[in-house]
């Protein structure tokens, strides 16, 4: 007998170290998507920094976050300006969920024949692809923010002083916590979207998945409205500003519709997988 | 060990691909599925598995209802595996969701089916000859009571049909129940115990 063999039965950690192998390392090429779009993003960000502040202009990591997942002020008929979608957050955001937009998918349909006679709890499976699902957005969000902060660190552009020039523009105190508190709404938000992408492809197929997250993030690119998830994604979209004549999303609201995300997902694994016909 | 289908009958979007299903399985034999192409085989291997529900009727095995989900070795349609991996990688990974088995067992069983554990060639530069043992291989190293084929023949050559000819004998020697089904009625005749004729997803 080997090791393995002595091993007590960890179902749930073997399917995740499973999708780690065959979704994450396997298939790492695409975990390159978000690294460009991150790099992209950065020297467009840059560009246009410096055109509005001058070529001198630093910026720090929270200038950085801030910018490249900053969106766009909603939609606004009394302002009679036509609405321009924010093609680099929506880029930034998209390319964090592709890598994982096919995995859960596709091993359901090619390995489901020789996984699901394997284990009495089809539950397992899904969670593991849950849980895969946010390991991977995290992933992608962390190489894309890495990949900008690099970038700018290479231009000449990262600097580590204190005074960061967002927040400054929007009246807010400066501070690592201002910072954090930004990283973290951003990351929930894009694995809740990753989330429900991979609940989508389950219910409509990959394609219909891929579409309807654009579709949804463009919703909330162009509404503000509590109930989108996208709004949350958006750096934006977070703070009072007298210049702004929307009511900001608040994190209290991400944990309502997260939670609600969760029990959907999980009812989602529980009544419908665990039955579903396996053809 | 013994498994019984009740009256099964599997309704899907309108149409009855087991149509009132009743037949029984038991250790130690190899029972032959015969009938066309649709007729049903590969479905009632599902039903046995646990891959489909019953739209009504039961699974009984050694007189509980369950399905063979954890106890069966599955051989259905094509083989499956993932196009990156070596077939050894890609039997380690499945022998890890159950974990009963090690290293030593993987490499034996794909020495079994004529194929070397040491290959590193990637399996979607395997022939189909190679991907069908790779599929048998899969099905029998974690040694279970059960053993469902879907046209295992297919695709081997003429050693490998021998290979898996005499596999067959030595599973029915150590008393596994093996359901296969088949498109060539004399190799099923050959080696089956009993066969089950299936028409319109109708025994016959």
């Amino acid at each position: 007998m080997t090791s393995l063999a002595k091993k007590k039965n960890h179902f749930f950690l073997s399917y995740f170290q499973y999708d780690l192998k065959a979704g994450l390392i396997k298939r790492f090429s695409l975990y390159l998507l978000p690294i460009f779009v991150g790099a992209a993003a950065c020297l467009l960000l840059l560009e246009d920094i410096e055109i509005r502040e001058g070529k001198d202009c630093t910026l720090t990591w929270i200038d950085l976050l801030f910018g490249a997942y900053r969106g766009c002020d909603p939609y606004d008929p009394l302002k009679g300006v036509p609405f321009s979608p924010p093609f680099l957050w929506i880029s930034c955001v998209f390319f964090c969920l592709i890598p994982v937009l096919q995995y859960p998918y596709s091993d359901y349909v090619l390995s489901g024949k020789n996984i699901f006679p394997r284990t009495k709890s089809r539950k397992k499976w899904w969670f593991s692809k849950c849980l895969f699902s946010i390991f991977s957005v995290t992933v992608s969000f962390l190489l894309q923010f890495g990949t900008i902060c690099a970038v700018a660190g290479i231009r000449g552009k990262l600097t580590q002083n204190t005074s960061s020039f967002f927040p400054a523009h929007y009246g807010l105190q400066n501070s690592g916590a201002l910072g954090a508190k930004m990283f973290f709404e951003i990351w929930f938000a894009i694995a809740g979207l990753g989330l429900l992408q991979t609940l989508l492809t389950f219910i409509f197929k990959p394609p219909i998945a891929c579409l309807a997250v654009l579709t949804f993030l463009l919703a909330g690119a162009f509404f503000q409205n509590p109930f989108l998830l996208s709004c949350y994604a958006m750096t934006g979209r977070y703070f009072n500003s007298s210049l702004l004549a929307y009511q900001p999303v608040t994190a209290a609201g991400m944990v309502v519709l997260l939670v609600l995300l969760t029990v959907l997902v999980t009812l989602y694994g529980v009544i419908v997988l665990e039955r579903k016909d396996i053809l | 060990m013994r498994i019984e289908i009740k009256e099964y009958t599997k309704i899907i979007r309108g149409a009855t691909v087991l149509d009132n299903v009743s037949c029984s399985f038991e250790s130690g034999k190899i029972y032959g599925l015969s009938g066309v192409n649709g007729s049903g085989k590969t479905m009632l291997m599902r039903a046995i598995c646990g891959l489909i529900r019953p739209t009504h009727g039961t699974i009984m095995i050694d007189g509980k209802e369950e399905t063979a989900i954890g106890k069966v070795g599955v051989l259905i349609e094509t083989p499956s595996f993932l196009d990156g991996m070596t077939g050894y990688e890609n039997l380690l990974m499945l022998a890890r969701i159950q974990n009963c088995i090690g290293e030593d067992e993987i490499k034996n069983a794909i020495c079994r089916l004529g194929l070397d554990p040491e290959d590193r060639r990637k399996y979607r530069k395997y022939s189909l000859g190679m991907k069908q043992r790779l599929g048998i291989a899969a099905a029998i190293m974690e040694d279970h009571p059960i053993l469902l084929l879907d046209e295992p023949f297919n695709a081997l050559d003429r050693e490998g049909v021998k290979l898996v000819k005499d596999l067959m004998a030595q599973l029915r020697a150590k008393d596994k129940i093996v359901v296969l089904s088949c498109h060539e009625r004399n190799l099923l005749e050959n080696l089956s115990d009993e066969i089950y004729e299936i028409e319109n997803g109708r025994l016959v």
